[in-house]
């Protein structure tokens, strides 16, 4: 399966969301990192049908997907910003009611069997007015993967999640064995960096960067370095490099992680990048 | 689908459908009526000398009757210090406004062309129902909170986004969701309509139901013989028929607005105010705004063969138009 977006371009007016972005999206799942504003939002409503580009196309196994049509929503599964669900239903009902606007199997089976996946059984006849926040976004999971998707969507799924739920989250997106393309915006880093095979970067509505996760930290494996400073240097050393982290080693120091493409100085030592170092790099800058 | 979709709209449907079925009866059973108790028991005097229908009889009593009225008025143009007395003038002025109220419908039925249709009976309850319950301001307003309730839960939280990725979500949704409201709008309107039978049944007027309509004077113009129960039934499905047109063009407002409280008062303002001057056009200052269908009666209006094509004609556009709105509302056109 291969879902290819060529020169999509999305504009609001004289506002351009999206420029020109073409990607190639196959079975894995993809984090699509970017600062808020950077197009992911409106990328995911393009790919979930929601929103029409303004140019290019996206095409999905070589056929375009407004040609394939409603047929497209059937292999698509979407999960929202926001869960969106309707809070009079129990959470059996609900699925019961998705799966009927899916046109999938709406049995018994199928239904306990998401529920038990998404940890919520316990509380499958309970109204889902009454969930947490952390609930109902599980339960919108569900309600995303009624229909076996090979594609799915997902915008900014632990936005609002307390540690713990977002935790759960991605042990449920690692726990999703289908044979399928799972994209999910987010600019929460720790959030893709353990279940991500592959991450897209944007920003302003560009690509830059789409590489697998470990590829992306060894290239910039010379770009990240940390050293001991005064306390009182602190602020010299945030003005003049990228600093993204600072630790109080003693009552006088502080260790610094800075961030550039040449060693900063002569005492500053090299140290292996994570992912959230990549993102700083892209995106750390104030401008 | 449907069952799902009707669950979604349940508790409101019977909160409000019971709250303003109550409002509706209180509203006709504390309606004073606009006739006062001297002139009604003067018009009942006549009633019983009349009731039943127009014989020769009758007849040489109302011209004896007109007669007599008219005698008394000239004495008073004559004499016009006896008429000084207040108490005097106001029993003269009574009696004079039930007489005008039985001579004007003897004058109409005698215009009539069917004999069957000349038939005197108490009629002022009846007449003052039609006039009051024309419009059904709580049903509709009902309505209107019901379709906007269910259109707008959709788009809280942006649900429909959810329900449009999905692969019936995008057209055989915005049918199901019609049909719905369809099925609704019928149900209230037949829960009003159950109302205004009650309401007959207890005012005692449920043996008016068998007399022709035409004998009614408001009703004389109406272009088929059939009796006051008949028009009732004929006047509910036509309501049905227009509940449901406001129905759908409440839902348009609330795919347009999308909020709940902005959308019921911009339906107020588009629906209901409007109908309201409508309402008041005899007062003559309205009247302008409505310068077609200026009937004296409402219902007699909606009740136009022209009219109820055109209803079943709005109403099959703006079901069209609503399919048409939420294809395109926050999405793009995929080939169905």
């Amino acid at each position: 399966m291969k879902l290819e977006l060529r020169n999509i371009s999305k504009k609001y007016g004289k506002t351009e969301a999206l420029h020109e972005y073409s990607a190639v999206f196959e079975n894995g799942i993809y984090g699509l990192l970017g600062p808020n504003g950077a197009g992911k939002t409106t990328l995911m409503n393009i790919v979930a049908t929601l929103m029409k580009p303004s140019g290019g196309e996206v095409l999905f196994d070589g056929k375009s997907i407004y040609k394939m049509g409603k047929e497209y929503r059937r292999i698509l599964g979407y999960l929202p910003q926001y869960p969106g669900l309707y809070p009079f239903y129990t959470g059996r009902e609900l699925l019961s009611y998705f799966a009927k606007l899916k046109d999938v199997d709406a049995s018994a089976e199928r239904i306990n069997e998401l529920l038990g996946l998404v940890h919520l059984l316990d509380a499958a006849d309970k109204k889902v007015g009454g969930y947490s926040g952390g609930m109902k976004k599980r339960m919108a999971i569900a309600v995303a993967l009624l229909n076996n998707p090979k594609l799915i969507v997902m915008d900014e799924p632990t936005a609002g999640l307390d540690p713990k739920e977002r935790i759960r989250f991605r042990s449920i997106v690692s726990k999703i064995k289908y044979e399928s393309i799972i994209i999910i915006s987010t600019h929460i880093v720790s959030d893709v960096e353990h279940i991500a095979d592959n991450i897209v970067l944007m920003d302003k509505g560009r690509l830059l960067e789409q590489d697998k996760c470990h590829r992306l930290i060894e290239k910039k494996k010379d770009c990240v370095w940390f050293m001991d400073v005064k306390n009182e240097d602190v602020l010299e050393y945030t003005e003049k490099y990228k600093v993204v982290n600072t630790i109080n080693i003693d009552r006088d120091h502080v260790r610094v992680r800075i961030i550039g493409d040449e060693k900063p100085e002569e005492e500053a030592q090299s140290v292996y990048p994570t992912l959230e170092d990549v993102y700083m790099y892209y995106f750390g800058s104030d401008d | 689908m449907f069952k799902y979709e009707f669950k979604k709209y349940m508790g409101v449907l019977f909160t409000l459908v019971g709250i303003f079925g109550i409002v509706y009866f209180l509203i006709l059973t504390f309606h004073h009526s606009e006739i006062e108790a001297n002139v009604r028991d003067f018009y009942n005097e006549y009633m019983n000398i009349l009731a039943g229908p127009l014989n020769e009889e009758k007849e040489k009593y109302i011209s004896e009757e007109y007669q007599r009225v008219n005698r008394v008025i000239e004495q008073a143009n004559a004499n016009v210090e006896a008429w000084r007395d207040y108490e005097k003038l106001d029993y003269a002025f009574r009696h004079e406004t039930a007489w005008s109220m039985i001579y004007d419908r003897y004058l109409n039925m005698v215009s009539m062309e069917n004999a069957g249709d000349r038939i005197f009976y108490d009629d002022l309850e009846m007449q003052d129902f039609f006039k009051n319950s024309r419009v059904n301001y709580p049903g509709i307003f009902l309505l209107a909170v019901i379709a906007l309730y269910s259109v707008t839960v959709d788009f809280h939280e942006k649900r429909h986004a959810v329900i449009k990725s999905s692969y019936r979500g995008n057209t055989e949704y915005i049918f199901t969701k019609q049909n719905v409201l369809v099925c609704i709008a019928v149900f209230a309107s037949v829960i009003f309509l159950s109302i205004e039978y009650l309401y007959i049944g207890i005012s005692g007027n449920l043996h008016v139901l068998s007399f022709p309509i035409k004998s009614m004077t408001d009703f004389s113009q109406l272009k088929w013989s059939i009796s006051v129960g008949e028009y009732i039934i004929l006047r509910g499905a036509v309501n049905i028929l227009w509940n449901v047109v406001t129905m759908l063009v409440i839902c348009l407002i609330g795919m347009l607005i999308k909020r709940l409280q902005t959308g019921v008062f911009i339906s107020l303002f588009t629906i209901i105010v409007p109908l309201a001057l409508k309402e008041m056009v005899n007062s003559k200052l309205f009247a302008w705004i409505y310068s077609v269908n200026l009937d004296k009666d409402f219902m007699l209006c909606r009740l136009d063969m022209v009219t109820v094509p055109n209803a079943v004609l709005l109403a099959f556009v703006l079901y069209v138009i609503n399919i048409c709105l939420w294809k395109s509302t926050y999405i793009c056109n995929l080939k169905e």
